[in-house]
């Protein structure tokens, strides 16, 4: 590999961003066959030719190797894993959609949507709160449930080895995220209508809940 | 057993070819695919070893044991001779059904005016 690596050093590197185990077995053929090709040309402009071919045919082969590789582990992520992680992103995903919509509307508009019916019970308690609550509650469940039936290593094992179940982990933590901002946001601790103005009121927040305001707030949002 | 057959992309099935004359490492693999394709395929070494790698993790090919050190060469093994001859066997019966419709005649016997 060494006479290939200083031949090429750029194009090496390049192979490098391969993942490891196609690296391992096809990188050092892969510069062997493009030496070969170099070798094979005769003038320079065929070399550049090759050249060029190489610069679109490797980007584009490396990303098809990297989805693939993270592809396998897909393979044998169980069906309940990938289920309920597709069902808990769709659950989120008006959550996230009526941000952005709200975000679009100021920077056209200047102008929000706090007053539209986005904003208003039931919808705002959907969104904000029902919604992300099911994609916690399901994604926590598929979670635990491939803990239970995993049972050939130890629980810590278990727990940090996410190759499997990083699908169902993900939107837990995302919605758990969007719990915690709700449930210390100071607009649902005070209620003043504004029910996304992120954790930058986390101080208005920890006065709403000193003062005991937090859970005459949940109660109107429910 | 299955009823249907997927065809093999058009790069596998030309590594196929290329290595039903004998067994060839990467470079004479392109080379071969590109004479046998009057030009047309002009693989990159990318491409290329993207397409052996999932022919071998399909066991229609094999590496050659103890080839040489720099230049590995592949092989078609069992399973690949028998899925190059059911290519091949769907192709000669689509020739055989093209020739019985008098396509090619009918191809550029035409103005061609019916396809648009």
């Amino acid at each position: 590999m060494d006479k290939l690596n200083k031949r090429f050093p750029i194009y090496s590197k390049m192979i490098g961003l391969y993942p490891a185990g196609y690296r391992k077995e096809y990188g050092r053929q892969i510069l062997q066959t493009t030496a070969d090709m170099l070798d094979n040309s005769v003038s320079s402009g065929s070399k550049a030719r090759i050249w060029l071919k190489v610069a679109v045919d490797l980007p584009l082969n490396i990303a098809k190797q990297q989805i693939q590789y993270s592809g396998v582990y897909m393979k044998d992520t169980p069906s309940y894993i990938k289920t309920t992680s597709v069902i808990s992103g769709l659950l989120l995903l008006p959550f996230f959609i009526a941000l952005a919509a709200n975000g679009l509307d100021k920077a056209i508009n200047n102008h929000t949507l706090y007053n539209s019916w986005l904003w208003r019970r039931p919808v705002l308690g959907l969104w904000v709160l029902y919604l992300p609550l099911t994609a916690f509650l399901l994604a926590g469940a598929s979670y635990l449930l491939y803990l239970i039936r995993h049972r050939r290593t130890s629980w810590l094992k278990r727990v940090l080895d996410v190759k499997h179940s990083w699908p169902v982990i993900i939107p837990a933590v995302i919605a758990l995220g969007i719990l915690f901002i709700i449930a210390f946001h100071d607009s649902v601790q005070c209620w003043v209508q504004t029910p996304t103005h992120l954790v930058t009121h986390m101080q208005q927040a920890w006065r709403c809940s000193v003062n005991n305001q937090s859970l005459p707030a949940f109660r109107k949002l429910l | 057993m299955k009823r249907t057959m997927n065809l093999l992309p058009q790069v596998s099935f030309s590594i196929l070819m290329a290595l039903s004359l004998k067994p060839r490492h990467g470079y004479e693999i392109m080379q071969q695919v590109q004479d046998d394709s009057l030009g047309k395929i002009k693989l990159g070494p990318g491409s290329l070893y993207t397409a052996i790698k999932q022919l071998k993790e399909d066991d229609y090919i094999e590496e050659v044991p103890d080839s040489d050190i720099r230049r590995r060469y592949y092989r078609l093994s069992k399973k690949g001779w028998d899925r190059l001859n059911g290519e091949l066997e769907y192709f000669d019966k689509t020739m055989k059904i093209a020739r019985q419709r008098k396509v090619f005649e009918a191809f550029l016997g035409s103005d061609l005016t019916w396809i648009s």
